[in-house]
């Protein structure tokens, strides 16, 4: 079976774009709109792999990091929050919380691929 | 975004329709706060919700290679950073600018769909934007600090260490050292932090009774600082892919993994034993912290979005559905007689089954008049100010809903009313007050649903149409009205095209050609306009349309071998008239008494040149209304009364006068809906020529 990602972003056409990429590298791909809806689908199932936003409404991607990370199910599942905001604070913040990676917008599709690959190829 | 990143993400204008669709969204989103945003009273949720709506295009529009949406987004952003982190406050200043930057985003998402031809210059905008970006400087403060009466002296040591400290905050100066039992130290300072930072300091030397601060006048500012580094933002929008390197490099990349694959397989595979944690105890905390802002998680509302086109043909399958229903009744209207309840009962589901997936493929389409109405608060704002009025804008009844098709032909007459209302509506505020009315005036739109029609209300609170003023224009074009003609009589001649009572001509309403236009546009969609106004008080224009377009109640009549629709809404009685009731000259103007009126006569054989016969009977008189006149128009038979689907001639076929649009019958065949507005004016014309 393919490896699962859950791509989570507020914006839909910057959702659209991750999970293209993802499904045309023959990922099985599910999303949601923001932290929250997406601790709420991690808790109905374990992904292999989340890519997250970080600035969106109602749950940022960061809090969403470490409210995974608490999951008993989610501690060995790569966290990688993709984000325009790239700075030194808000990444030490990440990893405190604690993302596996954080990548930033825009991306370059074969990068992520290849990062992605790295964790669950 | 390189050649080969493109590739893998496909084709990127997959993802365009989607962009657009989802930064006018955003764009509606931020004019709507900011149009009704307070500066001095600002909603940190409301500038968080702005940040996010300009951040999320910035973030689509950069991978999709529309650098110069991104890059005024990304200033756009960078403003609004530091007004919702309150490092300075709100003005009236930045609601400007941020409205006209967001025209400058409208403006290049249209010319990237291409529906404009040049794409605006965004330096300017960026450049206004980047001059507000300035977090609020930090005003140098006097204060003159008094410590004592000491009880006894300070150490020596101490002392030098709080007024070095000191001189690091600020400039010490007027020193007055009376460091005795009994003395005070006295000394002035200018610093940049508050109070609060003194005092801090101070205690840490002196108990804080002995502490006495008094603030003086804010000194003369530092050199602002510079606005928001742009440094980090070419790299952060641009990256040069090649720049990327795997987390050997310290520096900032933007990719950064914290753990290295190898090592989180490795760690997979060993599983992970208790004790074995690598995450340190104060990265834990962090955890526990980021847990406790966890907001509760809400269900969300599901929905679902779908293209108009697959609604619209939804609607149109539906429409051929109710057309075989209705031919399917027509060819077994005969089984009664015959005895077939079980066909009449299956007949009978067919049509409620059909009338209620109608309904429900119709509900589909309908959308809030809000939709119409948002837009309101940023045109009224705009002209109030060019005008130099004061006009507050209230909106009741946004939710109520009507078919999409409809909001966007509201638009244009609503936008018109809403003109007149602040342009020769209201007064200034000076003649306001001197007229006992508050200050500013109101316009107030007002939805509503009344059966199946919506009712919309432009009212005003201005000085009311000048009665005197519009005879005496009637006057001058030579209308004929009595000086003592009822109101709802006097208010109907603005209706008439032309016309025009405004002193000058300004740039808001123009010349006057307004209200007939408004007329007009309202009963192409099967509507109505009606005026109420009182002097000194205001004006209300109240119009109402049809809920939908999409399907209309209809009697079918039949002329010169073709089958007509007339809108059912305008047909007032039909009756059969013999040829002597006629009066008039053949070919030209005829008149039909119908009890006291004399209505003008309109043969709909001759009106769309099909063969008919002069010398024959009168046939049927179908007696209709439209624009508050009658007419009566001859058809050869009364086919029946029933629901048509409407379809588009203009986009099927061509604009035909005196024809609405078209629909399928039940047989099949074409049969054209007739404009009743223009068939009635027509006929009016001719009938007139006779007089």
């Amino acid at each position: 079976m393919s490896k699962s990602i859950l791509v989570v972003d507020d914006t839909r056409s910057m959702r659209k774009m991750v999970m293209t990429v993802l499904q045309a590298a023959g990922y099985s791909v599910e999303e949601a709109g923001d932290g929250a809806e997406a601790l709420e689908k991690a808790q109905t199932r374990v992904f292999d792999l989340v890519v997250t936003d970080h600035n969106m409404p109602r749950m940022d991607g960061v809090t969403l990091v470490g409210a995974l990370r608490k999951l008993p199910a989610y501690d060995e599942v790569a966290l990688i929050v993709l984000s325009t905001e790239t700075g030194p604070e808000l990444k030490a913040k990440g990893r405190a919380a604690g993302a596996t990676g954080w990548m930033a917008k825009p991306f370059d599709p074969e990068k992520m691929l290849g990062i992605v690959g790295q964790f669950i190829g | 975004m390189s050649v080969a990143a493109a590739k893998a993400l496909g084709d990127a204008s997959a993802f365009h329709a989607l962009f657009f669709e989802e930064a006018d969204e955003h764009l509606a989103a931020i004019e709507e706060i900011l149009l009704r945003i307070d500066p001095a009273a600002a909603a940190g949720e409301d500038l968080n919700a702005i940040f996010r709506a300009a951040h999320s295009i910035k973030g689509s529009s950069a991978m999709l290679g529309f650098p110069e949406i991104a890059s005024l987004t990304h200033v756009l952003e960078n403003l609004l950073d530091i007004l919702r982190k309150g490092e300075r406050a709100l003005t009236r200043e930045d609601v400007d600018a941020l409205l006209r930057a967001g025209d400058v985003v409208k403006m290049q998402l249209a010319f990237r769909r291409g529906a404009a031809a040049a794409a605006p210059d965004v330096d300017g905008t960026e450049n206004e934007l980047r001059a507000l970006a300035v977090a609020a400087p930090a005003t140098l403060r006097r204060y003159a600090v008094r410590l004592g009466p000491l009880a006894a002296p300070i150490e020596a040591a101490e002392l030098d260490t709080m007024l070095c400290g000191l001189s690091g905050m600020g400039e010490v100066h007027d020193r007055h050292l009376e460091n005795i039992a009994g003395g005070e130290i006295r000394f002035g300072l200018a610093l940049a932090g508050g109070e609060h930072d003194l005092r801090s300091v101070l205690t840490l030397v002196v108990a804080p009774e002995l502490v006495h601060i008094s603030a003086g006048d804010a000194a003369a500012s530092p050199d602002a600082p510079a606005a928001t580094p742009p440094a980090a933002t070419d790299d952060e929008l641009f990256v040069d892919p090649a720049q990327w390197r795997r987390r050997a490099n310290p520096e900032p990349t933007d990719v950064d993994l914290f753990v290295t694959p190898q090592a989180w397989r490795a760690r997979r595979g060993a599983g992970r034993r208790a004790g074995d944690d690598p995450v340190a105890p104060a990265e834990r905390e962090g955890r526990r912290e980021a847990d406790r802002q966890a907001p509760a998680v809400q269900a969300d509302a599901t929905s679902i979005r779908v293209s108009v086109e697959k609604i619209d043909q939804l609607v149109n399958l539906v429409g051929e559905l109710v057309i075989t229903e209705a031919m399917l009744a027509q060819q077994h209207g005969g089984l009664q007689k015959a005895g077939g309840h079980a066909e009449l009962a299956g007949l009978g589901d067919l049509a409620r089954h059909t009338r209620n997936l109608q309904e429900a493929v119709m509900a589909i389409r309908m959308v809030p008049i809000s939709a119409v109405f948002s837009r309101f608060p940023r045109l009224v704002r705009e002209l109030a100010q060019r005008l130099g009025k004061e006009v507050e804008v209230k909106l009741s009844g946004e939710a109520t809903e009507l078919d999409r098709g409809l909001t966007e032909k509201l638009i244009d007459p609503l936008t018109h009313l809403v003109r007149n209302a602040i342009d020769h509506g209201l007064e200034r505020p000076e003649v306001r007050l001197a007229a006992g009315k508050s200050r500013g005036g109101t316009v107030s739109l007002a939805a509503s649903q009344r059966g199946g029609r919506i009712v919309i209300e432009v009212r005003d609170d201005g000085r009311g149409l000048d009665r005197a003023r519009i005879l005496a224009r009637a006057a001058e074009r030579g209308a004929s009205i009595a000086a003592d003609a009822p109101d709802h009589e006097v208010w109907q001649l603005i209706f008439e095209a032309g016309f025009s009572t405004a002193d000058s001509v300004t740039d808001v309403s123009g010349r006057g050609v307004g209200m007939d236009v408004v007329r007009r546009n309202i009963q192409s969609l099967g509507g109505t306009v009606d005026l109420a106004s009182s002097a000194g008080t205001g004006t209300t224009v109240t119009v109402s349309v049809p809920l939908t377009l999409a399907i209309i109640e209809a009697m079918t009549v039949a002329a010169g071998g073709q089958t007509y629709v007339v809108p059912l809404a305008s047909v007032v009685e039909s009756r059969r008239v013999g040829k002597d009731e006629i009066r008039g000259i053949a070919g030209q103007g005829r008149t039909l008494r119908v009890r006291d009126d004399y209505l003008p006569v309109q043969r709909l054989a001759e009106q769309f040149a099909r063969p008919h016969d002069e010398s024959g009977d009168g046939g049927i008189a179908v007696i209709v209304e439209a624009d508050g006149a009658k007419a009566a128009l001859l058809v050869d038979e009364l086919i029946g009364q029933q629901q048509v689907v409407v379809k588009s001639l203009e986009a099927n076929f061509r604009r035909i006068p005196g024809i609405a649009g078209a629909t399928i019958m039940g047989d099949g065949k074409v049969a054209l809906i007739l404009d009743m507005a223009h068939l009635v004016s027509q006929a009016g014309r001719s009938a007139a020529a006779l007089h």
